[in-house]
């Protein structure tokens, strides 16, 4: 599966955040998020924007794991159609409303999303699924209200879901058993300070 | 080499067990053109490259990536895993998993019944014992004596260096106060340290710490390691079993536990895949469950149950030879030879067991150590393995975690998920999301600093094995009931290694709130001990899994299993060999030890079969 073509404006997103009286800045300041416009996103593009809000990786470096359509496809088969289809509707309403001004939506997200009772826990599995390859266990209240699927159990997704982990870059190192540095990598310093 | 099924022909030796230990006893005797019959409970699915390459897939997708989580359990020749070990309720033993657990302390240490052995699981760190190890009762008036010196062992450590491949520098191991012989160095270079080897070595430079009245210089070096590094003159290293191309250097695959995907850390499927199949023919899947006792009191012959599926059917046959070698681990060759009646007129089969109880505490640097990355460890503080201090408590090899706070909170699932993270507050669960998530975990992971601390424990008789028949695996093979405590002379090195810690965190000025040293609430085994000073400190250990001293050596058959020789005092024609055999822990992680001992065996198992 190819990446979306990019639709919208930039610099519509750019209007509506001096709307909010936030930074004149044009450049990219949402980190890839609602780089697509919100409102006429597709299915897949909704599920990339908020992977990207709650990863705080970018679009393209979401694609470049690989695993965007197996997660796609992952995640309704566990918890429905439905509620998957929710999620992202909440989704597209708070891009909408928090476009252009990334300290605003991460708020929306973190009080309409995450704090949702229903759709805060599948969030939050879009999430891990991301940083470790993992999908949790939904919380059993969740699972007495909002159904128990036999597929919703603890496990690692596959071995690729493991190498790919945004984790183990965010932590400046690799998988461990996989992508291995090389020999006497372990010596030198990390980050930045091994560049020159 | 394909297992066989039944063999007819007779056998010069029966070596039950293709870990380490049975692997060398293999090998040293079809060099002298012996017959050996191996004989392993587990599968030999390691012994191709495709088949370990599902046990790299089995960690990948491991939920909890525990030492036997790339392999698979086995319902016919069941291991431990680290899982099963809860905490033991007073009176109430711990049946959970494969080991009955007794207490009062839980024995947190697994091992892995499979060809390989535990090789495949183990971190690969072999530091020699020290001369004084050897004798720790003359010196320090306690434990006991070892039937050898370290001068007798000499040329069987550099044997068993030169067959495992160990990578250290001579000079860096001298100023231990071992010593070699004139000519002799280690087949390959050191594993280069670690940044934060780096960084923790120049922050403790000069440091002195005080034990028992008397100062210590806190020295870091680098530790021998069983892993391929640049090889010296005459050596080629070994790589990959079914790769040999694969694993020629360690590429810093950051798994040594429980695995390395490119075979760079020696495992015994490296030996037994060199074994000569003119001589040593292999039966898998075969758990050895007694030795026959003939009238004379020679050993005549085993007993085993073959199964073809895990968990499927077995069907009884055994076998016979000149000679009988138990090298299955010290845990399974104490069941072995308790449900044989064997070798135990001292009554000490079984007793004596012991680990490295194993204290750690942690901080959080001011700037990255670059954690996670490299081998497990590749220094250590080896300067406090010996001195006046041993008559008074335990001494301790420390090592210097190259993987963050690893076995504290198992980063970094918890620090994404915000279950139990590293910083209070932090995670998912917490609502802390995207680029506040991702900067979180670069800024605070690779400032984790773990140190560890091998301690050593004495040799005592109510630590031990047994076997009931009210508990029995799956094919009806008794399981090990552990009965486990630590004394005081070990809880006591815990509070000075507290007082190590801090010296080393200030050292490298992490400020104190920083600075972790006790262990955090509601742990399996915690316990508030009165130290010396009058002061209560809450401890905690985990398992090494160094397993040692159940058919322990010694010079009379009235306190010990076996001879100098790994030799059974009761049966002239059986040998008990590997880590059971080690008589006390010293702070060495026992493999090296275990090899060396038993190559020393093997001299002696071939004036048998002359």
């Amino acid at each position: 599966m190819r990446p979306p073509a990019r639709k919208g404006s930039a610099r519509g997103r750019v209007s509506s955040s001096k709307k909010r009286g936030a930074k004149k800045e044009r450049s990219d300041r949402s980190g890839g998020v609602g780089r697509t416009d919100p409102a006429s996103a597709s299915q897949l593009e909704q599920f990339v924007g908020l992977s990207v809000i709650l990863t705080g990786f970018g679009v393209a470096e979401l694609w470049g794991t690989g695993m965007v359509p197996t997660y796609r496809a992952l995640i309704p088969s566990i918890v429905g159609e439905a509620h998957f289809g929710e999620l992202l509707t909440r989704w597209r309403d708070i891009a909408i409303r928090g476009s252009g001004d990334l300290d605003y939506l991460e708020e929306l997200v973190t009080t309409e999303l995450l704090q949702d009772d229903k759709l805060g826990p599948i969030a939050r599995n879009v999430a891990t699924l991301w940083y470790l390859g993992m999908w949790y266990q939904l919380p059993a209240a969740w699972r007495n209200v909002h159904g128990a699927n036999a597929r919703d159990t603890t496990f690692v997704v596959s071995s690729q879901s493991y190498s790919s982990g945004l984790v183990w870059t965010a932590m400046h190192t690799h998988p461990p058993a996989a992508k291995q540095p090389g020999y006497a990598s372990w010596a030198l310093p990390p980050g930045s300070r091994g560049a020159t | 080499m394909t297992a066989a099924r039944r063999p007819t022909e007779r056998f010069d030796a029966i070596v039950v067990g293709a870990g380490p230990i049975g692997a060398h006893v293999a090998k040293g005797l079809s060099a002298q053109r012996k017959r050996v019959l191996l004989i392993e409970a587990g599968r030999a699915s390691g012994l191709t490259w495709e088949g370990y390459r599902s046990y790299v897939e089995n960690y990948h997708t491991a939920v909890v990536k525990e030492p036997n989580s790339p392999y698979p359990q086995n319902e016919s020749a069941p291991s431990p895993m680290a899982a099963d070990i809860l905490r033991i309720q007073k009176g109430t033993p711990d049946l959970v998993g494969y080991q009955v657990e007794r207490g009062p302390q839980g024995f947190g240490s697994t091992y892995l019944r499979s060809l390989g052995g535990t090789s495949l699981h183990w971190l690969g760190t072999t530091p020699r014992h020290l001369p004084n190890d050897f004798r720790i009762n003359t010196l320090y008036g306690v434990g006991v004596d070892w039937p050898v010196t370290y001068d007798e062992l000499q040329e069987y450590y550099c044997e068993a260096e030169w067959s495992i491949g160990v990578s250290a520098n001579r000079d860096d191991q001298e100023k231990l106060g071992v010593w070699f012989p004139e000519g002799y160095d280690y087949p390959m270079e050191r594993i280069p340290p670690s940044y934060s080897d780096q960084v923790i070595a120049e922050a403790t430079a000069g440091l002195k710490v005080e034990l028992a009245g008397r100062a210590y210089a806190v020295v870091v070096s680098s530790l021998a390691q069983a892993r391929n590094s640049i090889p010296r003159k005459g050596y080629e290293p070994v790589g990959a079993v079914g790769n040999p191309e694969m694993g020629k250097r360690c590429e810093g695959n950051a798994s040594c536990i429980p695995i390395c995907p490119v075979q760079a850390k020696y495992s015994s499927l490296k030996t037994i895949a060199a074994l000569d199949p003119d001589y040593v023919t292999i039966m898998t899947q075969t758990v050895v469950t007694k030795l026959t006792i003939g009238p004379n009191g020679r050993i005549d012959g085993v007993e085993y149950l073959q199964y073809d599926e895990e968990g499927g059917p077995t069907s009884p046959g055994s076998a016979t030879a000149t000679i009988f070698v138990v090298a299955g681990h010290a845990v399974e060759n104490a069941k072995l030879l308790l449900a044989s009646g064997a070798a135990n007129s001292s009554d000490q089969v079984g007793r004596n067991l012991m680990d490295h109880p194993f204290f750690y505490t942690w901080a959080l640097a001011r700037e990255s150590m670059g954690s996670f990355r490299g081998p497990g460890q590749t220094s250590g503080i080896e300067s406090l393995r010996d001195g006046e201090f041993r008559s008074e408590f335990a001494a301790f090899r420390i090592d210097l975690g190259n993987w963050g706070w690893d076995i504290v909170n198992f980063p970094p699932n918890g620090d994404v998920t915000g279950v139990n993270p590293s910083v209070p507050g932090a995670g998912l669960a917490n609502n802390m999301f995207g680029r506040r998530l991702r900067s979180y975990l670069g800024d605070t992971l690779p400032r984790q600093v773990r140190i560890g601390f091998d301690i050593e424990q004495l040799p005592e008789a109510r630590n031990r094995v047994t076997i009931s028949r009210e508990y029995k695996d799956a094919i009806g093979c008794f399981r090990p009931v552990i009965d486990y405590s630590v004394s005081d002379y070990t809880w006591q090195a815990m509070v000075e290694a507290i007082g190590i810690s801090r010296a080393v965190y200030q050292a490298m000025g992490i400020p104190d709130d920083q600075t972790f040293l006790k262990p955090p609430a509601n742990l399996p085994d915690e316990r508030n001990f009165r130290a010396r000073d009058g002061k209560d400190h809450l401890l905690h250990f985990v398992g090494a899994g160094h397993h040692i001293g159940t058919h322990r050596m010694g010079l009379s058959r009235t306190s010990s299993v076996v001879d100098r020789n790994s030799r059974s005092w009761d049966h002239e024609n059986l040998y008990i060999v590997g880590c059971g055999s080690l008589p006390t822990t010293a702070t060495a992680n026992p493999t090296l030890t275990a090899i060396a001992t038993t190559l020393m065996s093997v001299k002696d198992m071939l004036t048998q079969l002359r």
